[in-house]
This record gives C-alpha cells, sequence and structure tokens, in this order.
C-alpha cells in the first residue's frame, strides 16, 4: 500500500489511527492492532511477503533472547551469526541470486565453460533491504551490549514491522523505540499530531507535486536517448538529482509525521543533503539513519580510523562498495558506491594534506557537482547510458541550445527544486504551524495532494 | 517585547481537519455535481463523454411502445436499422447495441430492457464479436459507470464496494477536475459539433463520415489502415474463451428461453483485409474465432437459440467497399446482413 493511495488516505490510516486512540489503556492490545495493521499495510503488495517478514522477525526475536542469556562468548557469537546469516541470506536470495547466478553465468561463458546455472525469476519483497538491516541491529546492539533485548514478542514484532517506516526507512534502532513502545500515549498529543501531519503533508507535496512532475521529464530522457546532447544531458542529471531527494525525503518526511501521529518519534533522515560543504558532510545529511547504519555496524566494526590511514581509506572503500550495492543488484549501484568511496578517500587524504581551506560557497558546488555525477550512474539503467550521459555532459554529442525553449517548464521546475534545497529550510528545521490560516493553508495543500493521488507514482526507494 | 500570539494545537488540528474536509466535499461535490464523464446519476449537465451504454439505457427507458425486438451486440451492430427490420419482424425494434459490447453487455441490457422497462421482447438479433469471449479484457469501464445495468452483474460485494470507492476517488482527482471544468465552459460557450449520435430507436448516425462519405471525402482506406493495429491490439491476450464470459453468455440463452425469446445470432464480419490482418498478425485469431463459432452453433444444435453464419461477408453479398473503416458496415452492407438473417431465420 503507498501513502500516496486514497486507499491509504482515506480507509486504512484512518481506521488504524481511529483503533489505536480508541483503546488507550489496553497496552498490548494496541500493539497488536499496530502490528496487524502494519501487516496488512504490508500484505496489500502481496500476501506472502508477510510470511518472509514474519520469519525475520521470529529469528531475530530468538537470538536477541539468546544473546542475552549466553554466558559463553562462544555461544553469543553463534547466535549473532545466526541472525547476520539469516538476514544477509534472506537479502541474497531475494536480491542478489539473479545478479550473482548472471555473473557467475558470464565468468563461465567467458572462460569457456558450457556450464550455467539457472536464473530463477524471482520476486523481491518491498523494503527487504530495510527490515533485514533493522532487524540486523538489534542483534548486534545486544551482543555489542548497547542495547537490552525485549521480552516480548509483541513489542519486537511491532518494531520491525512498524508500518511508517517499513519499506523505505529511516531505519530505526530498536534502543530508539525501546521506551517509547513501553509508554505509548494513551491520547492524542496535539501539539504532536499537529506536527505530524505537517511532516505527512509536506513530504506528500515534496513526493507529488515536485518529485513526480520532475519525473514525467526526467525519464525519458534516461531511456532510448543514445547521443544525449549537452543541455538535455545536464537537465537529466539536474532533474534526476531534484527527483530523487524530493521523492525520498519526500517519503521519509511522511514516515515521521505517521510516526508522530502514533505517538512515535523517528530519526531524521534528510539534513539539507544539498548544502553538504564535502563528501562526508554529504553522508552525514543523506539517507542518514542508513549512512549512520553503515558507519556503525560496518565501517567501525572493521576498525574505522583506529588502525593507521590506509586501514581507514580500505574501510571507507568497502563501506561504501557494500552500501552501493545495497541498494540494488546491478554493477551501476557498485560503481556509484565504489565513486562515494573514491570521493570519501579523496577528501580524507585532502583534509589531512592540505592546509588550504575553500569557500564555502566553492565548496558546496563542488560537492553537489561530484554529488550529481554519481546520481548518473545511479539511475542509469546500464554503463553504456551513463556513459552516454557523461559524455553528453562535456558537450560530446554537441549543444543544442534551442533545448533550453523546449525545456522551460521543465527548468523552472528544476529551478523552483533547487532554490527549495538550498535556500529554504528543510522539513525539520520549519516551525509547526501556529496560526489558524497556516492550518488552512497545509489542508489546502493536502487537498492539492489528494488531486494528484489518481497518477501513478511509486517511491523511488521501494525498489531498494 | 509583546508577547507572539499562538493558536492551541488542538484547535489549529480541527481547523486543519475540518477545512480539509470540507475543501475535499467543496472539490468532490463539484466533481459529482458536474459529472464530466456521466457516471453519477442525476447529471446536471451533458456528460463529455457520451457513452453508449449509457445513452442507449436512456433512449429505452424513452421508448413509448416498448421493444419486441432487440438488437443487441457491439458497435458493429450499431447500423442495423430497427426500422429495416421491423420489415421482417412485428413490434417495434430497438438498436440496444453498445461499444464493444462483451457477453456481460448482453445480459445486462437484456435484464435491462425485462425487469426495468418490462419490454415485451419476442426477438434478439444479436451480432457477436470474437472478442465478446475474451479472457483478456476486463468488464469494461463504461459498463461499469452505467448504474442501469451494473446491477445485474454478477460481482462480490467487495466488487461493489471497490467500485464505489473507485468512483469516490475519482471524484477527488485532478484530471476530473480538469473535465469539469471544461464541461462547465461547454455549457456556458456552447457544445462542439458531435461525431455521432443515436435516433430515439438507438440507430446510430456518423454525423461527421455520413457526410464525408457525401462528400466523397470519405478515406476508408486510411481508416481501414488505422484501425489494423487497433485490432490486433484489442486481441492480445486473448488465448482462450473465458469461462465467467460463457456463464453469462448461458444465462443470456436461458432467460430469453425461459420468456420465449428467440434469439438470431451471428457473428460480426469484418472487411477481408482487416481480418487478413489480424489472422497475420495473430495465431490465435483464426482458432478464437472458430472456437466462438462452435459455441455458437452448440446452442444453436441445441434449439436455444438461431445461428446464421455470416463469418465473411460473402455470405450474405457484403460489399467489401461499404465499410466505414473496416469493421463497421454503411446501412448498405447491413440491410443485405439483416435481409439474409432474417430470411434464412424464416427458414
Amino acid at each position: 500500500m503507498l501513502f500516496n493511495s486514497y486507499v491509504f488516505l482515506f480507509v486504512y490510516l484512518p481506521m488504524v489511527l481511529f483503533l489505536w486512540y480508541a483503546i488507550p489503556d489496553k497496552e498490548r492490545t494496541r500493539l497488536t492492532i499496530l502490528t496487524a495493521a502494519s501487516y496488512v499495510f504490508y500484505g496489500y503488495w502481496d500476501w506472502r511477503f508477510c510470511g518472509l517478514m514474519l520469519f525475520s522477525t521470529i529469528i531475530d526475536y530468538i537470538c536477541g533472547l539468546k544473546l542475552n542469556s549466553s554466558k559463553k562468548q562462544i555461544h553469543r557469537r553463534f547466535w549473532l551469526i545466526l541472525s547476520l546469516t539469516t538476514n544477509l541470506s534472506l537479502l541474497a536470495f531475494f536480491k542478489y541470486w539473479a545478479f550473482g547466478v548472471g555473473n557467475l553465468n558470464s565468468l563461465l561463458a567467458a572462460s569457456g565453460s558450457s556450464t550455467s546455472f539457472p536464473i530463477w525469476n524471482i520476486i523481491l519483497p518491498v523494503g527487504i533491504s530495510f527490515y533485514t538491516f533493522q532487524s540486523m541491529s538489534y542483534s548486534i546492539d545486544i551482543y555489542k551490549d548497547e542495547a537490552k533485548p525485549t521480552k516480548s514478542f509483541l513489542h519486537f514484532a511491532a518494531y520491525v514491522s512498524m508500518f511508517p517506516q517499513l519499506v523505505a526507512g529511516p531505519i530505526v534502532r530498536y534502543h530508539e523505540l525501546y521506551e517509547q513502545l513501553r509508554q505509548l500515549p494513551k491520547k492524542i498529543q496535539y501539539d504532536s499530531f499537529l506536527l505530524g501531519c505537517q511532516f505527512f503533508i509536506l513530504g506528500l507535496a515534496k513526493k507529488l507535486w515536485i518529485a513526480d512532475t520532475i519525473a514525467k521529464s526526467v525519464d525519458p530522457l534516461f531511456m532510448n536517448n543514445p547521443t544525449p546532447e549537452f543541455v538535455t544531458s545536464w537537465l537529466a542529471m539536474v532533474g534526476y538529482t531534484m527527483q530523487i531527494y524530493f521523492d525520498f525525503s519526500g517519503y521519509s518526511d511522511m514516515a515521521v509525521g505517521l510516526g508522530l501521529m502514533l505517538g512515535f518519534q523517528f530519526p531524521q533522515n534528510f539534513n539539507s543533503p544539498y548544502k553538504s560543504t564535502s563528501i562526508s558532510d554529504f553522508w552525514r545529511r543523506w539517507h542518514m539513519s542508513f549512512s549512520f547504519w553503515l558507519r556503525d555496524y560496518l565501517y567501525i566494526a572493521m576498525g574505522g580510523n583506529r588502525h593507521g590511514k590506509l586501514k581507514t581509506l580500505r574501510n571507507l572503500m568497502i563501506t561504501m562498495f557494500l552500501g552501493g550495492l545495497w541498494h540494488g543488484a546491478n554493477w551501476t549501484f557498485v560503481v556509484w558506491g565504489v565513486y562515494h568511496g573514491a570521493l570519501l578517500i579523496i577528501h580524507n587524504l585532502w583534509r589531512t594534506h592540505s592546509k588550504r581551506t575553500i569557500p564555502k560557497s566553492l565548496a558546496i558546488a563542488i560537492t553537489f557537482i561530484a554529488v550529481m555525477v554519481g546520481w548518473v550512474f545511479f539511475r542509469s539503467p546500464n554503463f553504456t547510458t551513463a556513459g552516454q550521459l557523461l559524455f553528453g555532459l562535456v558537450g560530446g554529442y554537441g549543444v543544442d541550445a534551442n533545448q533550453i525553449m523546449t525545456a522551460k517548464s521543465f527548468i523552472v521546475i528544476v529551478i523552483l527544486a533547487g532554490f527549495w534545497c538550498f535556500a529554504a529550510p528543510n522539513t525539520w528545521q520549519l516551525p509547526t504551524v501556529n496560526k489558524k490560516w497556516q492550518a488552512v493553508g497545509l489542508a489546502m495543500l493536502f487537498v492539492l495532494c489528494v488531486l494528484k493521488l489518481g497518477e501513478p507514482s511509486p517511491f523511488l526507494y521501494f525498489q531498494f | 517585547m509583546p508577547k507572539k500570539e499562538t493558536t492551541a494545537p488542538n484547535t489549529l488540528l480541527k481547523t486543519l481537519m475540518t477545512s480539509t474536509i470540507v475543501m475535499l466535499l467543496i472539490t468532490a461535490g463539484f466533481n459529482i455535481a458536474i459529472d464530466p464523464t456521466g457516471e453519477w446519476p442525476g447529471q446536471m449537465l451533458r456528460p463529455l463523454v457520451r457513452t453508449s451504454r449509457e445513452a442507449k439505457v436512456k433512449l429505452l427507458k424513452k421508448q413509448n411502445q416498448p421493444p419486441e425486438t432487440l438488437v443487441l451486440g457491439s458497435s458493429r451492430v450499431m447500423k442495423f436499422e430497427p426500422k429495416f427490420i421491423s420489415k421482417y419482424l412485428k413490434g417495434p425494434v430497438f438498436n440496444a447495441s453498445v461499444n464493444s459490447a462483451m457477453t456481460e453487455d448482453y445480459w445486462a441490457m437484456l435484464k435491462y430492457a425485462i425487469d426495468d422497462q418490462k419490454a415485451p421482447l419476442k426477438h434478439i438479433v444479436l451480432g457477436v464479436d470474437v472478442e465478446a469471449f475474451s479472457n483478456a479484457r476486463p468488464m469494461d469501464a463504461r459498463l461499469l459507470a452505467t448504474p442501469q445495468l451494473v446491477k445485474y452483474l454478477h460481482e462480490p460485494s467487495w466488487k461493489v464496494i471497490q467500485r464505489w470507492f473507485k468512483r469516490f476517488s475519482q471524484a477527488l482527482s485532478l484530471p476530473q477536475l480538469k473535465l469539469s471544468w471544461r464541461s462547465l465552459k461547454f455549457w456556458l460557450n456552447g457544445y462542439p459539433e458531435l461525431a455521432s449520435r443515436y435516433e430515439n430507436d438507438g440507430f446510430l448516425i456518423y454525423i461527421k463520415w455520413e457526410s464525408q462519405r457525401k462528400n466523397g471525402t470519405l478515406d476508408t482506406k486510411k481508416l481501414l489502415d488505422k484501425n489494423k493495429a487497433r485490432y490486433v491490439d484489442r486481441m492480445k491476450g486473448y488465448n482462450e474463451i473465458d469461462s465467467k464470459r460463457i456463464e453469462y453468455f448461458r444465462q443470456f440463452v436461458e432467460l430469453c428461453q425461459s420468456q420465449n425469446i428467440k434469439i438470431i445470432a451471428f457473428m460480426t464480419p469484418l472487411h477481408p483485409e482487416l481480418e487478413a490482418h489480424i489472422e497475420q498478425k495473430n495465431k490465435m485469431y483464426k482458432e478464437l474465432k472458430q472456437k466462438v463459432h462452435q459455441h455458437l452453433k452448440m446452442y444453436s444444435a441445441q434449439k436455444q437459440l438461431i445461428y446464421v453464419d455470416t463469418r465473411h461477408i460473402k455470405a450474405f453479398n457484403g460489399i467489401e467497399g461499404e465499410f466505414y473503416d473496416g469493421a463497421h458496415p454503411t446501412v448498405i452492407n447491413t440491410r443485405k446482413h439483416i435481409k439474409y438473417l432474417l430470411t434464412k431465420k424464416a427458414d
């Protein structure tokens, strides 16, 4: 079920909110309702996905308890490995099987072997990358004694499946929700509910009015365009840069908003990433819950920056390589990850060796351009398209100034979106509505969004 | 420093909710009142898209004398003249054919004529398209948008709820709002000329084509060529005659039998060039056509209907040049067709 659908807004959400607040004193019943509702939300795509999520939940719940009760380190390690293996196997099978086998077959064919393995057409369960990472963080935190396991399966199931952030994050860690699940709000907290509505409506507007409008012009530019000239190439790159930000941060805002409506506080996922002054700054502002996950569970686990320069750089590259792969089973994502790894390494070396400081606006511009070039790999279906677009960006296929006139409405939207990214405060920095006219304005924005619901518009990050 | 005035969150939340509900109701109310697509009862303005189902239902209701003969089928039988049929069959005739008719359309229209309009039917002239039994085409949205007919469809209640929900959702959509606005503008500034209209007995007049034909400017070859891709597309995914549609047809035949209504059925022929093109592009077409033919023959053998084989225009000495667009025959061909069908029936 999509947040931006009639059924979600007019049937599902009102029902869930009503049931959630209708029985304020029965905590278990409320959590059962929330969990059941989340499974309905998830099963709306395909009911078979629910079994998978339940399986992952059961395994991690058991592993969490066992990790806590085991005294010997070897036993603790066993339960941790079981949790990680289960989650990563699920991810590997559903997300990377076809990719892995396809590459293996190509390698075998290249080496002259006639052996080939069957490539099964496996459906990728929506959001599997998100909830497996969330679930894994629980086991790792318990292993590291940074979190206590829950004895209540219901608490854990509610945590894993919570519908606002289930399919596209933010990736919430258990300790962030531990207390909140124990102290459920008994009645509507008007201020946080209102803030939730504000987050949700702004997120919806970002998605439907900006990202989707841009997508209509951007999508064709990445398809069947073998000789993109200069203007078209730049429009494609800048357009997608805006599209992905408004799409994904819009979704995150909606998730945070829904959480607030239910009385939960989720972490911030975007903090004006295009205002970043360096690539490492960018990763502190873009998809924050994911980059912090990578930092804490991968980069630091590999030693972080504690074992000398060379190993630090190696750790950065491995982290970003895997971060790229996490986004999808395609070499373009891997290259995008490696590209960011390389940028982080360059930045790290620059910081160590250069005493020069560059003006803030120049730093922002350089970072922004570097990030945009990365999006070319991220968005392109293959390297041929990416190569053609990069060649077009430097004028390899000529310059056609008439394209500016042809795409003028698209350019206006992109400029407005850019203004929002660079000059306006982000959703977290905005004050809560405090005047009646502002509330009416918000209502008007919501109605404008509702009018756009009829158009098909899946979220970009659902595929990851 | 003066204290900044702020409103309490609960008041703001109430304002937000109330304004949202009011604005949504105004939007939906406006779209439902204007009803540009003719999906709600009690239309105030003429819908932008007049669907044949809605038009035929209204015309049938307006008949002074309920018909004794009903012409059913797709747009390919819309030029079957009720007046000409009256020469062979007694009593008033009404052409109730609708665009892209499937078997559920035959059923729903028959039920509407019998149950709602109390038509004392004696005959049904039924033109069956190969696509009428398609297992690839969903129920026609225009049928689902005609409340007078949709009530006769066997749909589970969840589907009915889903349909109503979809209708309400549509009333809250930007495309619908744009259409309403256009409809309002037409109402204020005058409607554009229609390409076709129905006479009171349901007979179709192609205003544009017929006037072009008179002037000798109708390019039938161009229209036929244009239809080729369209008709190949209509057959896409159709690989078996659909069990639900077989069931609708069975019920239709049985209801006619129980009411002593004679069915004179035939398969609608296409221009041979168009047919050859579909056969060439779709390997299943010939087989499916044969299956529909066999299905009708089976009922004929059981004496449940009269089936006249007119799969090819040769059967009734039809003229290749007497099609507007390769699929829709002119009145010259339909008269030949009717004559052949009804004299054959008399045999």
